[in-house]
């Protein structure tokens, strides 16, 4: 081998053997993570260790731990999202950058030099106030107006929650930005349905494009809309389409990223969004400027049924509980919420859950807005279990607040082990906007 | 047989669409969609449409196990299509596509816009 050979193969195993050390190795490891879909960005938002909130019970804090990102610090949270990711590329799961890995990454960077795998069309509304309409309804599977009306929003609320956009309904379809419909065969913009199955909706790019057309969302009149979970039987999840084609509404292509929402696939129920369409939508139209975050712990939680639980103890700054099995329970949260800044009514971007549970024998379904008495926004049948550090669910139409915010969480318990019938609350909290 | 070759050939494409950043839907864009310059399909699937912007039929058809990619194939000529068929109607259809400068951006998501090049046959589908 020539020294010139040798010298560069030695760069290459040293690059290979490449173990981050300085946090700005760690930091870029972490943006493929995020980018990828293993790391919560959001988790980074807790803050750092110096300004972590007392863990009084130290204990059995401990495995909250791994909720925590120190961005450079190759901290468990890292260690565990990089073994996630070693884990479904097939590569020894040893939550270190050795060799495989390392090349793996290098594959994926050589592919999207700019880490991005979302794509835009290059469209975008010149408001950030869009109004929706209905020029018609379906009654599959006992659908009603106002059951739409809660799913559609609910499919807004997905993209409100991640940027400055809101989504308001108004009644005279003909004059919104976003006009729904539902429609078979032909239906006069020359792409005509193909009856049930194949294309399920479509939705046109935002203006300019298509005249009138543009952001308009049509679903297939032939296909069985449901907004049941499980859906059964060759229906079709309608908030998770719908959702699907908003982003199309908003200047979104399809994406590369497998689990994505904008992903080609129509993979079943998907109620949220990854962090690729988040990236997606922010390269569009940013995010939100943030004019008061209000939190509570999870300790003050309120159980709506306090007989069906098993046991519930407060620890610290937060609550775990073990729920009966087979029972469903509601908890419920009141958030000190300021709705007046600088003699400016504030308004609500979204609700931010921190919880977890300990198997799908707990399962989240039901996340509930409320402003005093008023439902401002409806999450349901969203199927969340397992670790969710900071979960946001949005309201579309971002109303100003008048007396303050309430977060209502519907939980189901099915039967299992007492430990995997347990979940943790450990804060909640609002994003507000002037 | 054939349609089947060709479904293969379109997930083919679809497929290095996915892994490939620069891949656009634009009819214009120089991507990985000009290696199907032209593409004879056989036996195709797809729905009849007018698209009044343009002026033209189009056959669309879809991309299986997706939520909306489709296919637009641009009918040059109404001559081409046969007086029975109207829009909205199921067809089977065998031809040679070609991407054009000429074509239309995708107006909706998840769309790619071909030109119908030579439209060799044209009949209602029935599914029996």
């Amino acid at each position: 081998m020539s020294e010139v050979a040798e010298q560069k193969q030695s760069k290459k195993l040293k690059k290979a053997e490449f173990i981050p050390q300085k946090p700005t190795d760690v930091k870029e490891l972490q943006k493929h993570l995020e980018l990828f879909g293993y790391l919560n960005p959001n988790d980074a938002a807790f803050g750092a260790e110096q300004n972590r909130p007392p863990q009084p019970e130290e204990a059995a804090l401990e495995s909250l731990k791994t909720s925590f990102v120190e961005p450079g610090k190759m901290d468990e949270a890292t260690v565990t999202a990089l073994k996630k990711y070693q884990e479904f590329h097939g590569l020894d799961v040893t939550g270190k950058l050795d060799k495989e890995t390392l090349a793996e990454l290098d594959q994926k960077r050589c592919g999207m030099p700019d880490l991005a795998e979302f794509s835009t069309h290059g469209n975008k509304w010149s408001t950030n106030s869009l109004t929706y309409g209905f020029d018609n309804y379906t009654t599959d599977n006992g659908l009603t107006q106002s059951k739409i009306h809660e799913a559609i929003a609910q499919a807004f609320a997905m993209w409100a929650a991640e940027t400055p956009l809101s989504f308001r309904r108004i009644n005279n379809s003909a004059s919104a930005d976003i006009r729904i419909k539902f429609v078979s065969g032909t239906h006069g913009d020359g792409s005509a349905f193909d009856g049930q199955g194949g294309v399920l909706a479509h939705a046109y790019y935002p203006p300019p494009n298509s005249g009138s057309l543009a952001g308009d969302a049509h679903f297939d009149g032939d296909e069985s809309w449901t907004i049941n979970i499980p859906t059964g039987n060759g229906k079709v999840d309608l908030v998770t389409v719908a959702a699907h084609e908003f982003g199309h509404s908003l200047g979104l292509r399809h994406s590369n990223v497998n689990g994505s929402l904008m992903f080609p696939t129509y993979p079943g129920p998907k109620r949220y969004l990854h962090a690729d369409d988040i990236a997606g939508i922010r390269t569009i139209y940013g995010g939100y400027a943030i004019e008061n975050a209000s939190w509570i712990h999870g300790t003050s939680i309120q159980v709506e049924f306090p007989e069906r639980l098993d046991r519930i103890t407060r620890a610290g700054f937060y609550t775990y509980l073990y729920g009966k099995a087979n029972t469903t329970n509601w908890f419920h949260f009141a958030l000190p919420t300021p709705v007046i800044k600088d003699q400016k009514r504030l308004k609500v971007v979204c609700a931010i859950l921190r919880f977890r549970t300990f198997s799908a024998k707990a399962v989240v379904n039901h996340v509930h807005i409320y402003d005093g008495y008023t439902k401002i926004a409806a999450h349901n049948n969203l199927n969340l279990s397992g670790d969710n550090w900071f979960k946001k669910f949005g309201v579309a139409h971002k109303p100003s607040v008048h007396w303050g915010m309430g977060i209502s969480i519907g939980v189901s318990f099915s039967s299992g082990t007492l430990n995997e019938r347990r979940m943790d609350f450990v804060s909640a909290g609002c994003d507000l906007i002037n | 047989m054939k349609l089947f070759q060709f479904s293969l050939l379109l997930i083919a494409i679809g497929s290095s669409c996915t892994s490939h950043k620069k891949v656009s839907e634009s009819a214009n864009d120089i991507d990985i969609n000009m290696i199907m310059q032209q593409t004879r399909i056989e036996n195709q699937i797809g729905v009849l449409d007018f698209i009044k912007d343009i002026g033209k039929f189009a056959i669309s058809f879809h991309q299986e196990n997706t939520i909306d990619s489709q296919y637009t194939c641009i009918v040059p000529e109404a001559s081409m299509i046969p007086a029975e068929l109207k829009p909205g109607a199921k067809v089977i259809f065998t031809g040679l596509l070609s991407k054009d400068p000429s074509l239309p951006p995708p107006r909706i998501g998840g769309e790619q816009v071909f030109l119908l090049a030579r439209l060799e046959s044209i009949r209602l589908f029935i599914n029996n």
